[in-house]
């Protein structure tokens, strides 16, 4: 599949309502009407539904390879004795 | 939060604040701390300056409101006024030129990339963590708090300091660097399109 910045090519009005609601949805931000409302324009628009999906996998991609630092041994402990020595 | 509206807690109130709300998000603190710096122990010095100002500042936080995004917003606050005058990590490019072809229409117009949702399926290794941490820390970040942290608009809005439609447009933006940072590494990797 490729990704293509135009999503409609005759109506620049629609291009930025649907890319909009796009925007909404891959940020988490829609509400149950846009993304129900979305998913129908999905059906119908293969420009979308094509950058749709890139992005999905992409920000996929972010949570599962990019959040794998946890906290060294020690840190909290330290970070703790640190505070009662200030409320002291 | 003005003088009038900040808390009064005692010694135990605080220490259970700071156990049961603060702390639960430290994980989260320390992945975007070394996010922000890339490394482990300017990461700790970081986050424990982080903690350590919230708890100073305790009687500011209200028990039971957003204490991640509060935590967040020091963490940032920390990074940009205290660790990035001392990072030795050199400037790599005019900031000036960058921001002002970022923020221009251009940014949006010039960039396609014929990258495959296939492609991306395929980048088992480090390619996307890579791609993340080359780009710009003001477009790192927005990603870092929507797509890995899960904040809202308006959230990220309080934690950066900027309208909620800059915070828009600068994750669009990001999401399209990212696109062409992977497309790069996809043409390294072989594939074609």
């Amino acid at each position: 599949m490729r990704y293509n910045s135009t999503v409609s090519e005759n109506d620049q009005n629609g291009k930025t309502d649907c890319l909009e609601l796009l925007n909404l949805v891959l940020d988490s931000a829609a509400s149950e009407e846009e993304k129900e409302s979305f998913k129908e324009h999905l059906k119908q628009c293969m420009p979308c539904y094509e950058k749709y999906s890139l992005d999905m996998a992409i920000k996929k991609l972010i949570q599962e390879k990019c959040c794998g630092k946890h906290v060294p041994e020690g840190l909290v402990a330290s970070i703790r004795a640190k505070v009662i020595h200030i409320a002291e | 939060m003005s003088e009038k509206q900040r808390k009064s807690y005692s010694r135990k109130e605080k220490e259970l604040i700071f156990d049961t709300e603060f702390l639960p998000h430290i994980d989260s603190m320390y992945n975007f701390a070394y996010r922000l710096t890339f490394d482990e122990d300017d990461s700790k010095d970081l986050v424990q300056d982080t903690y350590l100002k919230a708890y100073r500042f305790i009687t500011s936080f209200e028990r039971g409101t957003n204490a991640k995004a509060w935590l967040f917003r020091i963490l940032k606050n920390s990074f940009i006024n205290d660790f990035r005058k001392k990072s030795k990590e050199p400037s790599k490019v005019d900031y000036q030129e960058v921001e002002s072809y970022y923020n221009s229409d251009e940014v949006d117009k010039t960039i396609t990339t014929d990258l495959r949702v296939e492609t991306v399926q395929d980048m088992i290794g480090d390619e996307i963590s890579n791609a993340l941490n080359a780009l710009d820390v003001d477009f790192r970040t927005v990603i870092i708090l929507c797509d890995l942290e899960g904040f809202k608009y308006d959230e990220m809005a309080k934690i950066l300091d900027i309208p909620i439609g800059t915070v828009r447009s600068r994750l669009h933006r990001a999401r399209n660097l990212l696109k062409e940072k992977l497309s790069g590494y996809a043409k390294k990797m072989g594939y074609n399109n």
